[in-house]
């Protein structure tokens, strides 16, 4: 079954065409990040007028770098929220096109299952990777999102554990910018780390401990701010042990909350999914703190990690009927929960 | 009404902050429009938090990365803006922010200096600050209708010294 994935949720235009949910032969990505640099961030009237714009060429890129025309589709996944109206409109409204002019079926996906759905994904060529074996604990963690899910079966997930106020990847672009490193965040942070001691400063794990499987990164990246209020020439001479000690705050809450609910409800899995799965230090830390416990660890490769299509399109194909709607009913849904 | 132009508040904490919210969703009408001005970490969000559930709505989380959060099932719709991101007020012109001032909603917006003349010109304006070991509010108004919010708002925070408000 050969679906083309279209996802324009947020910042970034994606087509990809997928085989069967786990072969990707084709995953294109217009980023947007040089049109956002200059506004330091995403601003959603000016990316909905840029998915306008490039995802006709974005969809014809995907399905040649697959090569395939039009005709050799099964069906059209396409993100329906959680997103920006005005940008995940633009998405659905060609997904309703495509579907309708070549009477294809249409899969309403959810992002964050795409970002679950990740983890099945290898492109084509490359031995297909062996997916997490329901039950497990996924840890959905990006800009938008930080969110534990308890798989119990692919397509039966229910939330278990949040952020109650930021999240982890805002929490890296916030602390990127107190820093004065650029947009996005994250890989600043990342790279920056490297050069740093992670044990220089001694940065709060919010809500360590308290028995709940949720996330706070609010008080951490006020204590960044303080911190840095009072030695301005911390931002100069030590913002390497800054960076580092920061992101071992949040690796360190993420890999306790995770590992403490996989072990807590007995499954020997975890997943990691979205943007900030791109981190090497969560990917590293995650997979040998996990290992200790006896429970692997689950990762997309990085291409899947940060927003795609080819998530949607597996997600598409193994949510099945449960995602297919008629074209007339696809609609975007800005609130759309797990 | 001359004590209700300027509010002074004094925050002893996260929770003082989320009751001074809970107090604005009591007060609120549809249409109104607040402005929340502080620095990072001032408590802008645990203020909509506050205000979102005592609503009824859902917890309130940081919408930085996605410009809006509505929160339904509540007394009133509320949006959450959050212009964190913008750095100049240019910026902003594009993004028809009048679409989120709907006359049937509450609209907080998070980081509103960032965009003076693109918000509603009537509106309560309420400063955080960091006062160690709390926070400072300095609430005002800047119209009929967030002077009326104003006064609704001032006639409780006289009783409210035991949520850990105290007018200063």
């Amino acid at each position: 079954m050969r679906l083309l994935g279209i996802e324009t949720s947020c910042d970034d235009t994606a087509a990809a065409v997928v085989v069967d949910g786990r072969t990707a032969l084709s995953n294109v990505l217009a980023s947007q990040d040089e049109f956002h640099r200059e506004y330091g961030g995403i601003v959603p009237e000016i990316a909905s007028r840029k998915h306008a714009e490039t995802l006709n060429f974005v969809i014809r890129h995907a399905l040649a770098a697959a090569g395939c025309s039009l005709r050799d589709l099964d069906g059209i996944a396409v993100t329906c929220g959680p997103g920006l109206p005005g940008s995940l409109v633009v998405g659905v409204a060609a997904a309703q096109a495509l579907a309708w002019s070549l009477d294809l079926p249409v899969y309403a996906v959810n992002h964050l299952h795409g970002h679950l759905f990740a983890n099945y994904l290898a492109p084509a060529g490359a031995e297909p990777v062996q997916p997490p074996q329901a039950p497990f604990v996924c840890l959905v963690v990006s800009g938008g999102h930080t969110d534990l899910i308890h798989v119990e079966a692919p397509d039966r997930h229910r939330v278990i554990g949040r952020t109650v106020d930021d999240a982890a990847g805002e929490a890296f672009d916030k602390v990127a910018r107190l820093l004065g490193l650029g947009f996005p965040g994250g890989p600043a942070i990342d790279r920056l780390a490297r050069q740093g001691n992670p044990h220089a400063f001694d940065f709060p794990r919010g809500l360590a401990g308290d028995g709940s499987f949720n996330f706070s990164f609010s008080g951490l990246k006020t204590a960044v701010r303080y911190f840095l209020d009072a030695h301005p020439e911390a931002r100069v001479d030590r913002a390497a042990d800054v960076a580092a000690s920061f992101q071992a705050a949040v690796v360190d809450a993420l890999c306790e909350k995770t590992i403490g609910a996989a072990r807590r409800l007995g499954l020997r899995g975890i997943a990691l999914a979205g943007g900030v799965a791109a981190n090497a230090a969560l990917r590293r830390e995650l997979r040998d703190r996990a290992a200790s416990y006896g429970i692997a660890v689950h990762m997309p490769a990085l291409a899947y990690c940060t927003d795609n299509a080819a998530m949607i399109a597996a997600a598409a194909y193994y949510r099945g009927d449960r995602a297919r709607v008629r074209p007339d009913d696809l609609r975007v849904d800005p609130n759309f929960a797990w | 009404m001359d004590s209700a132009q300027v509010l002074h508040l004094t925050l002893d904490g996260p929770e003082a902050t989320r009751a001074l919210g809970a107090q604005l969703a009591a007060a609120a009408e549809p249409g109104d429009a607040i402005c929340l001005v502080g620095p990072l970490g001032a408590g802008k969000t645990t203020l909509v938090d506050g205000c979102a559930r005592a609503m009824g709505a859902a917890p309130a989380r940081s919408p930085t990365f996605v410009l809006a959060h509505r929160y339904d099932g509540g007394r009133l719709r509320i949006w959450h803006l959050d212009l964190y991101r913008l750095d100049d007020p240019a910026q902003v012109a594009d993004l028809d922010l009048a679409q989120y001032f709907e006359r049937s909603a509450v609209t907080l917006v998070e980081w509103a200096d960032r965009a003076p003349h693109e918000l509603p010109a009537d509106a309560l304006r309420i400063v955080l600050e960091v006062a160690p070991p709390g926070r400072r509010a300095t609430i005002q108004a800047s119209g009929p209708a967030s002077q009326a919010l104003l006064e609704r708002l001032a006639a409780p925070h006289r009783r409210s010294e035991a949520a850990g408000m105290t007018t200063a």
